[in-house]
């Protein structure tokens, strides 16, 4: 009886271990689609003339993408889950700076589409680079180093 | 004269080896695969693209040098088949300095792995996109992100072998100098060795120079510009 529920346990604690993996992962993917994204929009505004239409939906990405940001980081869910994970054990050590450094950039997230919208190409060229700003921000203190 | 390793030899004469241009890109491409190396450990990507297109020309400019230059710096006076490198390894044992004007033919194939590695290194550099798709190369909107990611991760591959080829390089050189007594790094800076007589090589003449560095500009300036009108 001893031994089954140990085993129950076990069970349960492997089952618990795989979900904030999963998480991992998924905070690993999300952040590809960001980057996707980041890189659309830098790869438009490189050219000639860029379109609106693509800034628009990729400026749209990032703000859903950063809306959601917050709740891809249960603690639980760093390196001892996936080694491979990038993030930085300090983001839980620090929630407080963590928060704010994560609103800062939700807030640039949020200002970038208006930005697009409004229409001024030099603009939105500063928009994108202090949104990238705000994403090194966080990633200076909160995620290992990666080039 | 302050030669004395090459008097053991022969007394010999002093003669022209390799010519400016071959020098210059040489020492240029080892200050700038630092500064490369220094810029992207410091996270200064901007300077790093710019070093990076510095490398592209200088490399583009050897390549052809390779085929236009001077004698002494084209690939077809040193480039050896198996066996001729194989006889030429046999020899390495032997001391002082050697009686090829120029590279041997184990050095050669040295000159044409770094320049491999390095070519291999610009153009990976030029598709890659770093982990936040904030900063990359000039040609990476021509691929996905994904791509970009593992044109990134070959770059740091082929830094890699770019630093096990230039160890390899120091090392030869540093043998040829303690065990051989036969001095490399002089030629390559003032351009002159002491050979046994003079070997009479060829020297391209200026204008070759100066087509060369158009042609290895006007590449240069394309690319880093993305190739876009």
């Amino acid at each position: 009886m001893a031994l089954a529920l140990a085993g129950g346990l076990a069970t349960a604690g492997a089952a618990v271990a795989a979900t904030s993996a999963q998480t991992a992962h998924l905070r690993h993917e999300n952040f590809e689609q960001m980057g996707d994204a980041f890189k659309r929009v830098n790869d438009e505004l490189g050219r000639g003339s860029p379109s609106k239409a693509k800034l628009a939906a990729d400026a749209a990405r990032i703000q859903k993408l950063s809306a959601q940001a917050p709740s891809w980081f249960p603690k639980g869910s760093g390196k001892e889950v996936r080694p491979k994970s990038l993030t930085l054990p300090a983001v839980w050590a620090n929630p407080t700076d963590f928060a704010n450094k994560m609103k800062a950039f939700q807030a640039e997230a949020a200002k970038f589409p208006r930005t697009v919208t409004a229409g001024d190409m030099e603009a939105i060229k500063a928009g994108a680079k202090s949104l990238g700003g705000a994403c090194k921000a966080c990633h200076a203190d909160y995620r290992e180093k990666k080039s | 004269m302050s030669d004395k390793a090459d008097r053991v030899v022969a007394p010999g004469v002093q003669a022209r080896l390799w010519d400016g241009p071959t020098r210059v890109v040489h020492w240029a491409l080892v200050a700038l695969l630092a500064f490369s190396w220094w810029s992207a450990e410091e996270g200064n990507l901007e300077w790093h693209r710019w070093s990076g297109y510095a490398v592209l020309g200088l490399l583009v400019f050897r390549i052809y040098w390779g085929f236009a230059g001077s004698a002494s710096s084209r690939f077809g006076s040193f480039v050896k088949g198996p066996r001729a490198t194989l006889a030429y390894l046999k020899t390495i044992p032997r001391k002082g300095a050697g009686d090829v004007p120029g590279h041997n033919p184990a050095g050669a194939w040295s000159v044409v792995a770094i320049l491999l590695a390095i070519l291999m290194q610009v153009t990976t550099g030029l598709f890659a996109v770093d982990v936040d798709g904030l900063e990359s190369g000039p040609l990476s909107y021509m691929v996905d992100f994904d791509t970009g990611r593992i044109f990134a991760e070959v770059h740091e591959w082929s830094f890699t072998a770019i630093q096990v080829l230039v160890v390899l390089h120091v090392a030869a050189i540093a043998f040829y100098m303690i065990y051989k007594k036969n001095n490399l790094i002089g030629p390559m800076i003032t351009g002159r060795r002491r050979f046994e007589s003079d070997p009479g090589l060829t020297f391209a003449p200026w204008w070759r120079l100066v087509l060369g560095a158009v042609i290895a500009f006007a590449i240069m300036w394309a690319i880093s510009k993305g190739l876009r009108v």
